[in-house]
């Protein structure tokens, strides 16, 4: 994990996480990221410790997610230090597997896609009230 | 561009339909590769990839549990297979039980029935054959002088245990109790099991293991059951109980015999002399003449009385009167044939009949009788007695009657005679 510009920004090997000033922790996929199980596990991490011991929306931006293998699809799916999910998608690529993860696994937190960032903000912020 | 239009001309399309097929058809495992452009195309390879992942996935989660269930179902296939095993030994051993008890109880309604002790002998044999069909064994009895047991009958192909022994050789009389060796290499075995020759060369190999059964009853021994099993041909250790319970019942059935033999013995014969008694000449002398006319034979009737048997009474007493009956009795019985029957028909009146024997062949048994008693030393109280003499009348079926009264009228009117004409001499009925 490296820090970059955001206030408590962490990097992993393929994403870059910080806690959101509204309390939403947020993720950013790289460009062309491919997501293993290695990655999925050091992303959880990341996000644990950036939540500061507490239970938050995640918007996750998986725009420029290019793959991400069977074992991270379901260390994501059982992830359980999270308190709902939003994941941001647009190309092609990103919504297959965005609409694949949903329809294939069993998440322990609720979970939507989104194209558009407002909304998935919107939508996060009623699970802090 | 359109995607219809992208696809007539992009040769991902193949690719992508051959992913597609490859999937349907099995092959799980089958991947494809996105390019670089992240457009429509590697969108659907992308989720054909992830497709095959999930389907494979979830396929090697059904072969696990299938994997599983059947190794279940092999371990309790297995288990039932053994449960199923013991049930079969468990039946077969509760067949064989009750069959036993069935042959148990025949042998036991059969021995009470026995009127013999033959009889009883054969029962025990059939009744060892059927319930130990392949072990040989043998009935001990003590012998007259009760020094010995012996053989009074035997089954199988092999017996290792002596024809006689004495009650130290074996160990189940030494200690009244059932003995068992299941180990002849390393047990105590009795002295009577051996190995015994069978010809020059070859010998019967020592059993492989045997019981001796003492026949005890109310203290008394009687005999044993020997029974062993040759090298080869099963244990006996499971036997134990049967062979006591068999023991238990020709115990008691041979005891029940014995008692009603001597009974039997004491109702027919004469005490006093050892010969049968008036009312077992009267029981047969019927049947003998029966028996002389369905046969087309003859049948001889000897009478005779001991002359002046009243003096000897009353001169040396009573005493020496019985040792005179006592040695004549002996007498007798050595010296007639076992079909004869040798009676005692009151003091000192004795009455034999001879089955096939001719008038002819009857007087001459008389007189020889006549003159060997004449030559017989009886001694009283270390005294020699006087010489006795016999007075005989004979007679014969069919030369002096057809029926039990004519014939003893006919044989008493010749001892009579006898008596008349001096005594010491055979007369024959006329």
């Amino acid at each position: 994990m490296v820090m970059d510009n955001h206030i408590g920004e962490t990097r992993t090997r393929v994403a870059k996480i910080w806690l959101r000033e509204d309390g939403i922790v947020q993720m950013v996929v790289d460009h062309q990221a491919k997501y293993t199980l290695a990655d999925t596990k050091e992303g959880l991490a990341c996000i644990v410790k950036v939540s500061k011991g507490k239970r938050r929306p995640l918007l996750a931006d998986a725009r420029n997610l290019k793959t991400m293998d069977f074992a991270g699809r379901q260390e994501s799916a059982a992830f359980k230090d999270v308190m709902s999910v939003a994941i941001l998608i647009d190309s092609a690529v990103s919504r297959m597997i965005g609409n694949v993860f949903l329809a294939t696994q069993k998440t322990t937190f609720p979970v939507r896609l989104f194209t558009s960032e407002t909304a998935a903000v919107e939508w996060l912020k009623e699970f802090l009230q | 561009m359109t995607l219809q239009e992208k696809t007539t001309q992009d040769p991902r399309l193949d690719e992508a339909l051959e992913l597609i097929l490859q999937i349907t058809s099995g092959n799980l495992e089958a991947r494809g590769t996105p390019s670089e452009r992240g457009d429509e195309f590697d969108a659907i390879v992308t989720g054909l990839n992830m497709l095959g992942e999930e389907m494979s996935a979830a396929f090697g989660q059904v072969s696990e549990a299938r994997d599983q269930l059947e190794e279940r179902v092999k371990e309790r296939t297995a288990e039932l297979e053994m449960a199923t095993e013991k049930l079969v030994v468990l039946i077969n051993d509760l067949e064989a039980r009750n069959s036993e008890i069935v042959l148990l109880g025949e042998m036991g309604k059969l021995l009470q029935t026995s009127l013999t002790s033959d009889e009883a002998y054969a029962t025990i044999k059939q009744s060892f054959q059927k319930l130990f069909p392949d072990k040989s064994g043998a009935l001990y009895i003590y012998n007259a002088s009760r020094n010995l047991l012996e053989i009074n009958v035997a089954w199988g192909d092999t017996l290792s245990s002596e024809e006689f022994f004495t009650q130290q050789e074996c160990q189940a009389l030494r200690n009244g109790l059932i003995f068992q060796v299941d180990d002849l290499q390393t047990a105590l075995i009795c002295q009577h099991v051996q190995q015994k020759a069978k010809t020059m060369e070859t010998y019967i190999p020592l059993p492989a293991g045997y019981i001796c059964a003492p026949l005890i009853t109310r203290g008394e021994t009687t005999g044993t059951i020997y029974l062993e099993t040759a090298p080869g041909s099963g244990s006996l250790s499971a036997k134990k109980p049967l062979v006591d319970a068999m023991s238990e019942q020709i115990m008691l059935a041979l005891t029940n015999l014995k008692l009603q033999e001597t009974l039997r013995d004491q109702s027919i014969r004469d005490p006093l002399t050892g010969l049968f008694n008036r009312r077992y000449m009267d029981e047969t002398f019927g049947r003998e003449i029966s028996r002389a006319v369905r046969e087309g034979h003859t049948l001889g009737i000897i009478m005779f009385d001991i002359d002046h048997f009243k003096e000897f009474n009353d001169v040396l007493g009573h005493d020496a009167g019985d040792t005179i009956l006592r040695e004549l009795g002996t007498f007798l019985l050595e010296q007639f044939r076992g079909e004869d029957i040798t009676c005692r028909f009151g003091g000192e009146e004795f009455f034999l009949i001879l089955p096939d024997a001719s008038l002819d062949n009857t007087r001459k048994r008389a007189e020889s009788l006549g003159k060997a008693v004449k030559q017989l030393d009886m001694h009283h109280r270390g005294k020699l007695l006087d010489k006795i003499t016999l007075s005989i009348g004979v007679a014969s079926f069919p030369d002096h009657g057809n029926d039990t009264e004519t014939l003893a009228r006919a044989v008493d009117q010749a001892l009579y005679r006898a008596k008349n004409d001096g005594r010491d001499r055979v007369v024959t009925a006329q």
